[in-house]
């Protein structure tokens, strides 16, 4: 009964997945980004969006390009209502990048990307090359799929020797030429077995190996038979050194230019048949296991995204991307602790999401759950107007847990990257942790802190300037202008009454705080703003305003909170949230001096939404965090807004 | 001109870096006393006090816009390098120099004994902004014809320079003002340049304008002064 179901399932899953391209991406690519062009043309019709900017751009660009009878972006003959995809591949030896796009209407495509191109027919699909933005790149289709397959070397591989053998290539520093002709002054025997050598290379077969393909060749069923390895030996045939030799060497004989112009032939041979090879297995090699095998990958699909990333490990875009990272693990544990990494662009009647996400292992998990276990305090709620806020920031964190679990992070980190100092990270890291007292630490600030940007206001400062006599002795005179200046309070918890009024109390003996009813105002200061401080109902505020800071202190302050802003500061460890509409308000009329850019920036800025973005730190196994761009009103969702917003840019111009 | 904003630049280049980092606006005032003889005194004096909160940020940070902010301590060593520079100028002497970082002004003063030295002087800040001295600009004196010039030619190179700073750089430029004082022994017969203002004793002349102008070659400043006898 049960094998029914799971055959049923199967079934379902594979008719379900049947024209998804994804099935073309083997189970270990490096990263995956789908491109759902679907969801994106049900937030804005194709019609709606060929009468955009963007999509009159777009129609007219074909127009030049000679394509005939584009009307719209859906005459291109690629599908818009399926997803597209990129992904890469890593091997040793080379890593391959692809797109895969779905096709709509082959002849269109055909018609207009395909015509003055050298088509080759495989039988089961067709392809040309394309230098795209200086690299070769194959495209390759048939009636349902395009795919676009370029190739990079791994240059590290082709460094080796025996590998460097194999292809003939010589990896000819500039400076052997100079250290060699040293040598030669006393042994003259040397370059005559150099050029022996040399002579050996431009007759060296070019027996081109399949690169190291998935770990399991049997997944691609894909014969890299000596067919291949034939016209690879012909084509080598137009690549012999002594091509190279004759023209490009130097006036001092350094035949550097030569030897390296050979080894960029012989490698973008390499480049270019397996980009071939690769995108031929495309279409004739189904693979055994695709991506939609892997739980990660398939967990990190959301019909709603508009742009999804994947990539299965984090510590794989440094293993791929800074080998010599490498170098410096012995234990491995740098980046192991982080396990898949997610990223979803997502636009809906809120605005424009941008949510990531990222596995950690357990015991990172359990160490971040610790230091960022604590909650917001209410009580800062009471100090927050959020009528009038431009901006805040909130950070929850529990000082004791971080500065406990602290050393052992240092240790793991450190230790695993250093691994000749794992002894000295490892001692300085106890030693932290025994000087520290964790406890009265946490008790001078818990770890909780907000930050209130209330608004930017003028304040007259004064500068001097010169006045002149008659004669033009002059003097200098005190002026005054106007300048902007931030109106912020920054508060945090902090039990340690007695601490903080033993430093207060130190600093005024020392003149540099004034104390009026609580307040104590920093003086003797280069700031163009005031500075006060206040403590109050176990917090420590730093604010610049003295009115606001005296009626915290005096019990007067009455702030008011949205229900929006107490779910979003509550709920969650890290909240930003800036209101570019009050900030346009605020910002003063002379810093837009010209009337021009006064209504260029109130109508970009003054109509939009809030930017926010927060964290509600580790839930599980899974940091994630969001930011937000919120869509104004007027309009459905927000791609309508972005390129209602293109419009008015290009109107600009 | 382009010798009026670089002998001012004299000191700027010890406060360049802090400019060119939306500091809003600063004013350059040289003043050169000629005597009869062709000696006399300059005071090159560099006025940053309008954008001083800005400065006085900016010097809190090590580095803003990908420009590493100058320490006081930096910016005094430059000036007294500066100071050090000018002594060893044959022909140049009472070499003074003071920074006030509350108002943020910086002010050099010498003597020299010919109005030929000034030009020395230029031609020193020219290389040490490495900027080949291809302009024209240049003081003259003679005694015998009572004639004291200040030539000025437009440098294309410095607008082209010029051009190529970010925006936000220029800004710094838009409101910045420059002033000239030219003073003698004698009474001035007639001048060149009529956006120049002769004093109520006649005995030295005043130009001031804006240093944007002077780098677009909008305003010439050249200015040939006779004077009695």
């Amino acid at each position: 009964m049960n094998k029914l179901f799971i055959t049923i399932g199967i079934l379902i899953a594979s008719t379900a997945n049947a024209q998804d391209l994804a099935r073309k991406i083997p189970h270990d690519a490096f990263a995956v980004v789908n491109i759902q062009t679907a969801h994106f043309f049900e937030l804005m019709s194709v019609d709606e969006f060929n009468t955009t900017t963007v999509g009159k751009a777009v129609r007219e660009k074909a127009n030049e390009a000679g394509f005939d009878g584009v009307q719209g972006i859906a005459d291109f003959g690629i599908a818009l209502d399926r997803t597209t995809y990129f992904y890469a591949k890593l091997t040793d030896s080379v890593t391959y990048f692809n797109f895969l796009l779905p096709i709509a209407n082959v002849n269109n495509f055909e018609k207009h990307f395909a015509k003055d191109e050298n088509v080759q027919d495989h039988g089961s699909y067709k392809s040309f090359v394309k230098e795209v933005s200086g690299d070769s790149a194959v495209f390759a289709w048939d009636n349902s799929t395009l795919t676009i397959t370029s190739a990079t070397l791994v240059s590290n591989y082709f460094e080796q020797p025996d590998v460097a053998q194999r292809y003939g290539l010589m990896n000819y520093n500039y400076y052997d030429y100079y250290e060699e002709a040293a040598t030669e002054a006393a042994d003259s025997v040397y370059m005559d077995d150099w050029y022996a050598e040399e002579d050996t290379a431009s007759v060296v077969d070019f027996d081109i190996p399949p690169p190291v393909l998935p770990a399991d060749t049997s997944e691609w069923e894909l014969d890299w038979g000596a067919a291949d390895t034939a016209a690879l030996d012909s084509a080598y045939d137009a690549y012999s050194y002594e091509d190279y030799a004759v023209d490009s060497v130097e006036d001092d004989g350094n035949p550097y230019d030569s030897y390296y112009a050979a080894d960029q032939a012989v490698k973008q041979q390499l480049v270019s048949e397996w980009a071939g090879a690769y995108s031929s297995a495309l279409f004739d090699s189904p693979l055994a296991e695709s991506v939609l095998n892997n739980s990660s990958y398939v967990a990190s699909l959301n019909k709603d995204a508009l742009v999804s990333v994947w990539i299965p490990s984090f510590e794989s875009i440094y293993t791929a991307l800074l080998p010599e990272l490498g170098e410096f693990r012995s234990a491995g544990k740098l980046f192991s602790y982080y396990g898949s990494l997610q990223v979803g662009l997502f636009a809906d009647d809120e605005g424009f999401k941008l949510k990531s996400s990222m596995e950690v292992d357990g015991n990172m998990a359990k160490s971040f759950q610790r230091m960022y276990g604590g909650k917001l305090n209410k009580k800062f709620l009471r100090y927050l107007n959020t009528d009038d806020a431009i901006g805040y920031f909130s950070l929850v964190m529990d000082t004791k847990a971080y500065l406990e679990e602290l050393p052992a992070l240092m240790k793991d980190t450190y230790g695993g990257m250093f691994s000749q100092y794992a002894d000295d990270i490892d001692l300085g890291a106890e030693l932290l942790s025994l000087m520290l007292d964790e406890e009265a630490l946490a008790k001078v600030a818990k770890g909780d802190a907000l930050f209130v940007l209330n608004g930017v206001s003028e304040k007259e400062v004064p500068y001097i300037s010169y006045e002149y006599d008659d004669d033009y002795n002059y003097q200098e005179v005190e002026k005054t202008k106007m300048e902007t200046i931030p109106d912020f309070l920054f508060m945090f918890s902090s039990d340690d009454a007695a601490l903080y009024n033993r430093v207060m109390s130190y600093v005024s003996n020392k003149g540099y705080l004034l104390e009026e009813n609580g307040v104590y105002q920093l003086v003797n200061t280069e700031l163009p703003f005031d500075l006060l401080f206040a403590r109050k109902d176990g917090i420590i505020f730093i604010g610049t305003s003295v009115d606001q800071l005296s009626a915290i202190a005096s019990n007067q302050y009455r702030g008011k909170v949205d229900r929006y802003s107490r779910k979003l500061l509550t709920k969650n460890k890290f909240v930003g949230l800036l209101s570019a509409k009050k900030l346009s308000a605020e910002i003063p009329t002379a810093q837009l001096a010209s009337l021009d850019r006064y209504i260029a920036f109130h109508k970009m800025f003054g109509s939009m939404g809030d930017f926010y973005f927060k964290s509600n730190g580790i839930k599980r196994n899974t940091i994630s965090g969001e930011f937000v761009a919120q869509t104004p009103e007027g309009f459905d969702n927000a791609i309508q807004y972005l390129f209602a917003l293109v419009d008015y840019a290009t109107e600009q111009r | 001109m382009l010798k009026q904003i670089k002998k001012g630049r004299a000191l700027l280049i010890v406060f360049l870096p802090c400019l060119l980092v939306f500091a809003s606006c600063f004013q350059i005032v040289e003043d050169v006393t000629v005597r009869k003889d062709g000696s006399g005194d300059a005071v090159f004096t560099a006025n940053l006090s309008q954008s001083k909160t800005k400065l006085a940020s900016i010097m809190l940070l090590d580095s803003v816009n990908g420009y590493k902010v100058p320490s006081r301590a930096d910016i005094r060593n430059q000036l007294i390098k500066l100071e050090g520079e000018l002594r060893e100028i044959e022909g140049i002497s009472n070499v003074t120099h003071s920074v006030d970082f509350d108002k943020f002004i910086a002010t050099i003063r010498f003597s020299f004994t010919d109005v030929d030295k000034l030009n020395r002087i230029s031609n020193n800040i020219f290389e040490e902004m490495k900027i080949s001295p291809a302009n024209k600009s240049s003081y003259a004196y003679r005694n015998d014809t009572r004639t004291f010039s200040r030539i000025y030619m437009h440098e294309p190179k410095a607008k082209l320079e010029f051009d190529k700073m970010k925006e936000a750089d220029k800004e710094i430029f838009k409101s910045a003002t420059y002033t000239s004082i030219y003073r003698f022994d004698r009474q001035v017969i007639s001048q060149s340049n009529t956006s120049a203002k002769l004093a109520s004793s006649k005995k030295a002349v005043m130009l001031q304008g804006s240093v944007l102008d002077l780098i677009n070659g909008k305003n010439n400043i050249t200015n040939h002064i006779k004077l009695a006898n």
